[in-house]
């Protein structure tokens, strides 16, 4: 009992240094900040639903789309021409996802 | 000299860049909690050093500000060990440990000690006997009752007698 007190006190005696101190401190700063976040947030959510909303609601149109789609590559004027309200919602969505998206991942970035 | 509070506002309010004094305060004292509990395995011990202050850095909004930060950083150390300790059981001590402990020079007898204990018992016996912690101190940072604790202390040094 008495032996393993006095380890435990000899052990006390002991100072245990980092290598680099400094570096460690300026790496674990730069780790921290290369943290990926991957997580679903609030957008990604809405813009998941408005997809579903949208092809709920519009889904004949869809479905030709992709059956003509051969047409992109003989006749791809025409396609843009019969499509191009379904390819203009489709890119504005995708644009504004993007945008907020981004938008909200740089919030994240300033909170931490 | 900034307090330990102070920085820890200044973080959260001005980003990680100013976690740096405290991540120079602390990484010694934590790397050489991590030096015993990993008994001399320098490499871990710097990894596991790393890692708590990761850890640390992103749990910092759940810390409870009227709490010392200090306790705080060494719950979140010990949490890392016994977590890494699970996934990485090579690292259990008993090759690498010995390499270590010749390279280092240290006190051997500790490491022996030491190894012939569990995780908890290690933490406790280490928090109590060479950090001077009190008993309600190591049950804050291990989440366990007092009463428990120090089951597990008499238990441990029964077991090294």
């Amino acid at each position: 009992m008495n032996k393993v007190k006095k380890t435990f006190l000899k052990e006390k005696e002991n100072d245990y240094k980092l290598r680099n101190p400094k570096i460690f401190s300026k790496y674990v700063i730069v780790l921290s900040k290369n943290n990926p976040i991957i997580r679903f947030t609030f957008i990604d959510i809405v813009f998941f639903l408005v997809v579903i909303f949208y092809v709920l609601f519009n889904y004949q149109s869809l479905i030709t789309m992709i059956e003509t789609f051969r047409m992109l590559f003989s006749t791809p004027i025409l396609f843009i021409n019969e499509f191009f309200n379904q390819i203009f919602i489709f890119l504005l969505m995708l644009f504004f996802y993007g945008y907020f998206r981004n938008k909200g991942l740089n919030n994240d970035k300033l909170e931490d | 000299m900034h307090s330990d509070l102070d920085i820890v506002k200044k973080t959260l309010s001005n980003g990680n860049e100013c976690f740096e004094p405290l991540i120079r305060r602390y990484n010694n004292y934590i790397f050489s909690i991590m030096m015993r509990l990993t008994s001399g395995n320098v490499d871990f011990s710097e990894d596991l050093t790393q890692l708590s202050f990761l850890r640390a850095l992103k749990y910092l909004k759940s810390y409870n500000q009227k709490k010392s930060f200090k306790n705080w950083l060494i719950s979140i150390a010990v949490n890392c060990f016994k977590s890494e300790i699970k996934k990485e059981s090579k690292y259990i001590l008993d090759e690498v440990g010995d390499i270590e402990v010749e390279e280092n020079k240290t006190s051997n007898d500790f490491y022996k000690i030491i190894k012939n204990l569990n995780v908890n018992e290690k933490v406790i016996l280490t928090l109590k006997y060479v950090y001077d912690q009190k008993n309600e101190e190591i049950a804050s940072t291990l989440k366990l009752n007092v009463n428990t604790i120090k089951s597990i202390t008499k238990r441990a040094l029964e077991k090294l007698k």
